[in-house]
């Protein structure tokens, strides 16, 4: 493990800006059975801090989230304007004042695809490369 | 002590549904977190204690110039999903409390109930969120400060409600809005003057309503309660009520008539049972570089002559990656009498003007996720007559003077 991290930090070093410009598109997608077929960023915001709990159409809208990663950040800084610590300060706020839970994470883009498919009710971020014909993408950043 | 043996058995209750899992996809779960402070307070006013809330004994200043539990706490979590619709939180927090001890006390503990996607129902314990951070009061890591502006946050003893709310969210277009209307009473236990004294809330009703546009989020409160102080001193044979109520003085020389006769004025006086109404207004408009924030509260004893305050606060900051160096301007007037011509009422309002401002700046330091460090220091100005927000008063105590508050502090979550 210890050699694998740094090894992954010197390709990092020696990469440098490639590394960025190579950096995977996040995009948001949603069920393919979803009628809906586009969301601002404003109305993605909305659902994945909890202030909105369905989409504009009307339906029951559950945000699934991914664990610590460059997808994550990515997505919360471009669609919220949050950086990861404003965020946790944010679900701070709503956890203990017994309001609200953060969304629930899944491990990676591939598993969130795998259950937004499932049910019109979930909307997800993934790497713009695990979107398949099962999902719908309604924002790319 | 039945509230402890109640959260022991609540804790055990939770406990025993097995470890703590991640909501794994499950519509059930158990999840247990929790946040804390660990502050270090100095005070330069030598004659009297600085305190953030009522419900403490003693703070900074004269018992000791630098304390560590006033800005200090640690609060647990547990949060269980049974379903789709019901859920239940139970959270308690250690800090120093009326007996200077830190036993732990229930925070929340509420069964909620998601009748809709954007309708809640709660019912048992739910936070008592008149102003704007009022229900996340506690939690360091999620405000920009060492501690809530006193000049709103302190007077109230009271972070909790036994009762029942509705919340409700709902967005139109680009606007998110969130309501509440919630109904219960309470009841705390406040050091009054080496005497243990006990706040209740009765009757108490109120709601809120919420709009978040853009990057700023704007609310409203209104609530009202019929609030009662039992003091054993107050209450007791000795009190200056009992005086103000007597026609007649009994004296060495035989009874004579009471020249501080003031019965309806002890009435006035006396927190009894007497409506009190609580207004606020607040926003917060944080587009991610910098957030400004501010508030106005209004707090009326509508059956009472001492509990009328008006303060408000505005607190700006700038994020320069993981430092945001703060400022804060805070003001709390009275429109209470603050003396009066009869000597033994003057003795009274005398006491209970806490008129002040302040000026604070601090910065906050995210060094590692979940952990933020804050130094902060304050100017506090006492008005004229007024205490201020101190407490435990020495003979050499003068009113109207100006201090200086130092804070460090270590804000967690888990």
């Amino acid at each position: 493990m210890k050699t694998n991290a740094l090894i992954g930090s010197l390709l990092a070093v020696a990469l440098g800006t490639a590394a960025v410009t190579a950096r995977a598109q996040v995009v948001v997608i949603i069920s393919s059975k979803n009628p809906i077929s586009k969301l601002t960023p404003d109305q993605v915001s909305q659902i994945f801090l909890g202030q909105a709990k369905t989409f504009y159409s009307g339906g029951q809208a559950v945000p699934l989230d991914q664990s610590e990663g460059p997808a994550r950040r990515e997505f919360y800084e471009k669609v919220t304007g949050k950086s990861p610590a404003q965020l946790k300060a944010y679900w701070s706020k709503l956890t203990f004042s017994g309001n609200a839970q953060p969304p629930q994470a899944l491990s990676d883009s591939h598993a969130v695809v795998k259950q937004v498919a499932e049910n019109p009710k979930f909307i997800g971020y993934v790497d713009k490369a695990a979107v398949d014909s099962s999902v719908k993408v309604v924002l790319a950043l | 002590m039945p509230s402890r043996s109640r959260i022991i058995a609540a804790l055990s209750a939770l406990l025993a549904t097995g470890p703590a899992m991640a909501q794994d996809g499950s519509p059930s779960w158990f999840k247990v977190s929790g946040f804390g402070t660990l502050a270090a307070t100095h005070s330069s006013e030598k004659n009297a204690d600085f305190i953030t809330n009522y419900s403490e004994p003693k703070g900074p200043g004269f018992t000791r110039s630098t304390d560590f539990g006033v800005d200090s706490r640690v609060g647990l979590q547990f949060d269980v999903k049974f379903s789709e619709r019901f859920s239940a939180v139970v959270q308690g927090i250690s800090e120093r409390r009326y007996d200077d001890t830190y036993t732990p006390s229930l925070n929340m503990a509420h069964l909620k109930f998601q009748a809709l996607p954007g309708l809640a129902f709660r019912a048992g314990r739910i936070p008592y969120s008149a102003y704007l951070i009022s229900d996340y009061q506690k939690v360091g890591y999620a405000t920009p400060w060492v501690r809530p502006p006193v000049e709103v946050y302190q007077f109230n003893p009271i972070t909790s409600i036994d009762g029942g709310d509705l919340t409700w969210q709902a967005s139109a277009g680009q606007v998110a809005f969130s309501g509440q209307v919630v109904a219960g009473s309470a009841s705390v236990k406040v050091p009054q003057s080496g005497v243990e004294a006990r706040f209740k809330v009765n009757d108490f009703v109120g709601a809120s309503l919420a709009a978040s546009y853009g990057h700023g989020t704007y609310r409203a409160f209104y609530g009202q309660m019929k609030g009662t102080l039992d003091n054993p001193y107050l209450d007791g044979s000795t009190s200056p009520f009992v005086i103000l109520r007597s026609p007649i003085l009994l004296t060495p020389y035989g009874p004579m008539p009471n020249p501080y006769y003031a019965p309806a004025m002890a009435d006035q006086l006396d927190i009894k049972k007497d409506r009190i109404t609580y207004a606020s207004v607040g926003f917060n408009y944080d587009p991610g570089d910098w957030f400004v924030m501010g508030e106005w509260t209004r707090k009326r004893g509508d059956e009472n002559a001492l509990l009328h305050f008006t303060a408000a606060y505005v607190t700006g900051g700038y994020r320069f990656g993981n430092w945001t160096p703060y400022l804060t301007v805070a003001w709390k007037g009275t429109d209470s009498p603050t003396s009066n011509p009869n000597a033994v009422v003057n003795a009274i309002v005398s006491t209970a003007d806490h008129a002040q401002s302040s000026v604070g700046g601090g910065v906050r330091w995210d060094f590692r996720t979940n952990l933020a460090l804050k130094a902060q220091v304050d100017r506090v100005k006492n008005a004229s007559g007024s205490f201020g927000a101190l407490v435990n008063p020495q003979p050499a105590f003068q009113t109207g003077g100006t201090y200086n508050l130092a804070t460090l502090a270590l804000d967690f979550v888990f």
